[in-house]
């Protein structure tokens, strides 16, 4: 079959397998949870069902590893895609059985989060994947439209709402930002086509200097609200306090990771030719996100929220890749936010076990969690201790990597920069572990223990905290060949 | 032919007061209005372009049909949200939604 | 001579100007001219000069459930734009067109049966 400019399409529609595969899951889970009284089914039928679903996209998207295919000249299909498939169906699964527990007492509406949830994991997929305007625009919608329902959904709890509501109206200014910035895109570039933008930005940047800069920073600026990059982060500690906790943690794994695929494929795809005109912007963005997110971490009293704000801050590193964007800042890049995503889910994993037993996200009530739970409190230490940058942990070589290759791109004053951010940050990170150690618990001081569902969860996150913090060398090839496609 | 700059004033008019309406509106339906004066900005912009520049390919115009959808979906997402919040403090203003502060 | 591009607007803004103004002003000259006589009634001043009195001002609050009818009319009605394209070329498209457009209405479909199951589309 062609398009109308007579150009071949490529309509395999099992390239998109794992894609189908997810929405007829959420479809599934829809209808399972509307018929739960006249199928006869249990509530737990249905994380059972998600889980199937995404075992089964998991598979479908292992066929492509090491090719390099598009569908309809809408999606690319290569390793780049494989590897962000791969990595947001393990983040949905984790959520999925560490919060099992949580979700069954306090989401309302159980079949709509579970379908939603899917749904936001095909959007981010597509989004690494998308190779035209109009797919990534459309993915980046049906993974945010997803998360501004997902947010309300804490049963009884008003902040939920009202984060809610503040995400979804600044979102809807951010994306009509970034529409804008991408109509000056398509009218410089002649295309919706990233292939066809960056031969056109090649070619004759200068004769339309005014709209392209403009442009650019109307899309910085939007994808800077989905990225939360000060001084677009404004919704971010809001909707994480008011959000349900395991979407906090969708949050801030997913929804960060898919938002720094779209970037690299963009900056380093149709916007490449134009570095000059953005590199500044991204490099003041980054500054000012890893200096306040840090820096207003400092003074936070609700765990949620200073996770909101460690991991602004930890979007001010991840942003340093793009300025010096090459293929070895770009492996550095995905090595960073795969350690990030299971340091952080080791985090949030122990913070819903806690809640789970005490309902409560104040850091004070951490206070003697050693002695309660000694396990719970060594999860949640490991994981504090590799955001923070601890060697033998996660975050410590990753991080060490990704600052490597920022000071061979030449930004060394970036690095100096993040390290002392870096300083700052152990500080609040050690205030929880010292709640935790140095203090007595506060009333009840009996001990207690996870679900096995929790278990299984945080020892899992466990495992790859140590795992990618001693032995990196799997991960490590996968982010090369991951990153290859798109520097050739 | 009318020259494609008018087409980019009218849009950039349209969005600057989308823009202003955000930032000076208080109440959520105001602000979701407003929001909709941008997207209509950018439908034009993408109609404009694909007019002048790329008039073979239909990009553009399959763009702003989205566009067009896709805010459609948004403010039918967002008044859910507002209904839901009035329900709770029964007001639709975005100053009374405050129990979230830094 | 046909007017160019903008000449046609201000023909089409002229035209839809004169068509209110000009009963209102034909209405004037016959007062003024005395031929129509001049009864002022209250009623006249009404929003609706004929038909159910209105009740209240305009600016009332309206049934919160309005809004719910009003937004799942609008999404659908959206949807159709994509059926407008598809239906001025299907002619000309392969058959599994047919089977691509039956998909997109039969998730449409598939929305409006699990808003009823849910109740959505009661009156509460």
């Amino acid at each position: 079959m062609t398009d109308l400019l007579g150009n071949d399409l490529n309509l395999q529609y099992e390239l998109l397998g794992p894609e189908i595969a997810l929405v007829i899951t959420a479809a599934l889970v829809l209808f399972a949870d509307a018929f739960r009284r006249e199928l006869k089914i249990g509530q737990s039928a249905i994380p059972a069902i998600s889980i199937l679903g995404l075992v089964v996209a998991l598979l479908l998207s292992l066929l492509w590893i090491d090719e390099n295919k598009d569908f309809a000249r809408l999606v690319t299909i290569d390793n780049f895609t494989t590897f962000f498939r791969v990595l947001f169906i393990a983040v949905t699964v984790v959520v999925i059985i560490g919060s099992h527990e949580y979700i069954e007492r306090r989401v309302s509406h159980l079949g709509e989060f579970y379908s939603l949830l899917l749904l936001s994991t095909v959007g981010a997929m597509l989004m690494a994947g998308a190779r035209d305007l109009l797919t990534a625009y459309l993915a980046i919608e049906v993974m945010s439209f997803s998360l501004y329902i997902l947010v309300s959904l804490a049963k009884s709890d008003t902040r939920s709402g009202e984060a809610s509501l503040k995400y979804v109206l600044l979102g809807g200014v951010a994306s009509a930002m970034l529409l804008y910035g991408l109509s000056f895109l398509y009218g410089v570039g002649g295309s919706t086509q990233y292939t066809e933008i960056a031969a056109a930005l090649s070619d004759g940047t200068s004769t339309l200097e005014l709209p392209l800069l403009l442009g650019l920073a109307l899309i910085i600026a939007g994808l800077g609200f989905k990225a939360s990059a000060v001084p677009f982060h404004m919704w971010t500690p809001d909707a994480y306090e008011g959000a349900p906790i395991p979407i906090t943690a969708y949050l801030s794994a997913t929804s960060k990771a898919a938002t720094f695929a779209l970037l690299l494929r963009w900056f380093a795809g149709p916007l490449l030719p134009a570095i000059d005109s953005w590199q500044w912007m991204i490099s003041v963005l980054a500054v000012l996100t890893m200096v306040i997110g840090n820096l207003v971490a400092l003074q936070q009293s609700n765990i949620k929220r200073l996770l909101a704000y460690s991991s602004i801050g930890q979007v001010g590193f991840m942003l340093m890749a793009i300025v010096t964007i090459s293929d070895q800042t770009g492996s550095a890049l995905l090595l960073h936010l795969s350690g990030y995503i299971i340091t952080n889910l080791a985090v949030f994993m122990g913070v819903i076990a806690f809640y789970n037993r005490t309902g409560r996200e104040e850091i004070v009530a951490f206070r003697g969690l050693a002695q309660t739970n000694p396990y719970l409190a060594l999860v949640i230490t490991a994981g504090l201790f590799s955001l923070a940058g601890m060697p033998l942990l996660a975050g410590f070589l990753t991080k060490f990597i990704l600052f490597q290759s920022v000071v061979s791109g030449g930004y060394t004053w970036l690095v100096v920069t993040a390290l002392l951010a870096s300083t700052v940050s152990l500080y609040y990170y050690l205030q929880v572990i010292r709640q935790m150690y140095m203090y007595q618990p506060e009333g009840d001081a009996s001990r207690w223990r996870l679900s096995p569902t929790g278990y299984l969860a945080t020892g899992a996150m466990l495992v790859g905290v140590v795992w990618v913090g001693v032995y990196a060398a799997p991960f490590y090839t996968a982010a090369d060949r991951a990153i290859a496609p798109l520097f050739t | 032919m009318i020259p494609i700059e008018n087409f980019l004033i009218l849009s950039s008019l349209l969005f600057a007061m989308g823009l202003y309406g955000v930032l000076a509106r208080r109440s959520a339906i105001l602000i979701l209005m407003s929001i909709e004066l941008m997207l209509a900005a950018v439908s034009i912009n993408f109609i404009a372009f694909a007019t002048y520049l790329d008039g073979e390919a239909f990009s553009g115009l399959v763009f702003a049909l989205f566009v067009i959808t896709v805010a459609a979906a948004e403010v039918g997402l967002a008044l859910g949200i507002v209904l839901r919040l009035f329900r709770e403090r029964r007001t639709a203003y975005v100053d009374a939604a405050d129990s979230l502060k830094w | 001579m046909i007017p160019d591009e903008f000449g046609r607007v201000v023909i089409l803004l002229g035209v839809a100007l004169a068509f209110p103004a000009l009963p209102l002003l034909v209405s004037y000259l016959l007062y003024l001219f005395h031929i129509r006589p001049e009864r002022p009634d209250p009623i006249k001043h009404e929003t609706y000069e004929c038909g159910v009195i209105a009740e209240g001002g305009s600016w009332g609050q309206f049934n919160a459930r309005y809004y719910l009818f009003a937004l799942g009319f609008v999404i659908f009605d959206v949807e159709v734009v994509f059926l407008y394209p598809w239906a001025v070329i299907h002619a000309d498209l392969a058959a599994t067109a047919l089977v691509k457009a039956a998909i997109f209405i039969g998730i449409l479909a598939f929305g409006l049966a699990y808003a009823w199951k849910r109740g959505a589309l009661e009156w509460r």
